[in-house]
């Protein structure tokens, strides 16, 4: 039953971000001084110029991204860097 | 035996003139090197033209041959390379100007085994700027798609695509993060492979995505796609992702009847904006397997809507700590698209990273489940609509209203790692006439589960004999 749930909600939570629209409703869309904020913690210095060229299109990005945060993974589970077990 | 009547014979028939001295390599050679000249200028296949080097080695596989040394079926058979392949004392372009000028002092792991062979290298080709652009700006422009010189040929193999199309080269190499030797392969109704994550060595090899890409060959049938991958598969101990399983006889699964086979055929997702002729070819090529003896089994693969996201999350990520040094100091040398995704790039977070990595965990845990109840998997090649060159638009700011997100029956593959082949089956009604092309997967490793449907397919259609009315 509970997998059945989880499952009912993954699947409603993807259809939202493949329609467009974030699963949790409506986010705030960061602006140009949040991303400059978030580019200068990650060591990246980027213009005001570019920082407006990229903010549309992160904000495209959100709701998947938002998706792909929002999916219930169990614990055990490991990432997998792309090696494939030789068996 | 005119050029023309050469060109666009399978590599099987070449073999076979090559190792009875029916055909010299020198002359085959010739044929492919005047067609590249009388077509490319169309098309935009090819950065660069190898002709002396070619012919140099078309006499030594000649003087080979005669002399009794045949080295296999790929010798004095040419080839050419997606130009991010490094090739030892070749300009290796990237598609992009940051390299422009780049001539690599060591040979790809891929390009020295076919070179090994006996095959022989005539040119690198057109890509999309390291395999992430768009078409429109790049180092050459942008190839055309041979079988209407106003569309794309899809990327970011796009030169090889095309020059299988155009008859400019019987066999190439390609690399796929996300679709792009199978997107190619499709848009130009050639047969492109991307093996299982670990079955090709990537050494030499520009990275997008290290854990995304994948080098395949590309041909114009499947059987000559299974004779490159012969060649190219392996251990490789300059590539420790390269894995250390055998590589089975691949020609013997070419005759290997399909009477049985499990084609599992997914529901409904991604058949979503599957364009109408499209899944009418897709029913008929099922139809024509069945007729063979193969069973369709219906699945359904899990969670798969969110693997756009995290393939976008872990190419991007990828991408971005490759470039981080070039992005830094040549900013400016990148193409506004390819600058816009690698800047982007930097914005994920690493826990963001890490759960992309995690959710493929799972869904490698779904396709095992999935490939316990079929052989094969059939997809659609794609989801996307032929595009107008002209309508590439060489950015990812949205448009008003932004496009409906497609599904991508390319990524799954990917994110995976299962291999998956691509080939055509049928055309577009048209105007415009354009090919159309079904996609089959398998279990990791299984790439002779793959060769034995595709070529069964093809034994039982033409599609593949079809070649564009491109005039020299």
């Amino acid at each position: 039953m509970t997998t059945n749930r989880r499952r009912i909600f993954q699947t409603l939570t993807i259809g939202a971000a493949c329609s467009g629209l974030s699963a949790s409703g409506q986010e705030p869309e960061p602006g140009v001084d949040a991303l400059r904020s978030v580019a200068t913690a990650h060591g990246v210095q980027l213009s005001d110029e570019r920082l407006r060229v990229l903010r549309p299109v992160l904000n495209r990005r959100q709701p998947q991204s938002q998706a792909l945060r929002d999916f219930a993974i169990d614990d055990h589970v490991a990432p997998t860097q792309g090696i494939i077990p030789d068996k | 035996m005119t050029e023309s009547d050469l060109i666009f014979k399978p590599v099987s028939e070449l073999a076979t003139l090559l190792k009875a001295r029916k055909l010299s390599p020198v002359e085959l050679v010739r044929a492919y090197l005047n067609r590249i000249e009388a077509v490319d200028p169309k098309v935009h296949a090819v950065i660069t033209v190898l002709r002396v080097q070619a012919l140099e080695q078309a006499h030594r596989a000649e003087r080979e041959i005669s002399s009794g040394h045949y080295r296999g079926p790929l010798h004095g058979v040419p080839y050419a390379a997606k130009d991010l392949i490094a090739t030892k004392g070749v300009r290796t372009t990237n598609g992009s100007k940051v390299t422009e000028n780049w001539i690599p002092d060591y040979e790809s792991t891929v390009t020295a085994r076919l070179n090994q062979a006996g095959a022989i290298l005539i040119g690198k080709l057109n890509l999309l700027e390291f395999a992430m652009g768009s078409g429109q700006s790049g180092l050459i422009g942008p190839a055309r798609n041979p079988w209407d010189l106003s569309y794309s040929p899809s990327g970011s193999s796009s030169g090889s695509g095309a020059a299988l199309a155009a008859g400019m080269v019987p066999l190439a190499l390609g690399t796929d993060s996300g679709g792009s030797i199978r997107g190619p392969a499709k848009s130009c109704g050639i047969v492109g492979l991307k093996p299982t994550y670990g079955r090709v060595s990537r050494f030499g090899v520009t990275p997008l995505s290290w854990t995304l890409d994948h080098v395949g060959p590309m041909a114009r049938t499947v059987a000559d796609v299974a004779r490159m991958l012969q060649v190219m598969a392996g251990p490789d101990p300059q590539d420790h992702t390269a894995a250390a399983m055998p590589v089975p006889d691949y020609a013997s699964a070419l005759n290997r009847k399909v009477k049985g086979l499990r084609i599992g055929v997914p529901d409904g997702y991604f058949f979503n904006h599957v364009h109408p002729e499209t899944e009418v070819a897709l029913r008929k090529a099922i139809a024509v397997l069945k007729d063979l003896g193969a069973v369709t089994v219906d699945v359904t693969i899990r969670d798969a809507a969110l693997c756009g996201a995290a393939s976008a999350c872990i190419l991007h990520s990828e991408a971005a700590s490759f470039h981080q040094k070039r992005l830094k100091e040549h900013a400016d040398l990148f193409q506004p698209l390819v600058r816009e995704r690698l800047e982007a790039g930097t914005f994920y977070a690493a826990t963001d990273y890490i759960k992309a990595l995690r959710f493929r965990t799972v869904l490698m845990e779904e396709m095992r489940r999935v490939f316990e109840m079929c052989d094969v998997l059939m997809l659609p090649a794609g989801n996307a609509a032929p595009k107008l060159e002209a309508e590439i638009v060489g950015t990812d700011v949205p448009t008003k209203p932004p496009p409906e997100p497609r599904p991508d029956s390319f990524n799954l593959a990917n994110v995976t790692g299962i291999p998956s082949l691509v080939l055509p089956c049928g055309f577009t009604t048209g105007p415009p006439i354009l090919p159309l092309g079904i996609q089959f997967c398998a279990r990791n490793f299984d790439e002779a589960a793959l060769f034995r449907i595709g070529h069964a397919y093809q034994s039982a259609t033409d599609w593949h004999r079809r070649t564009p009315s491109l005039t020299a």
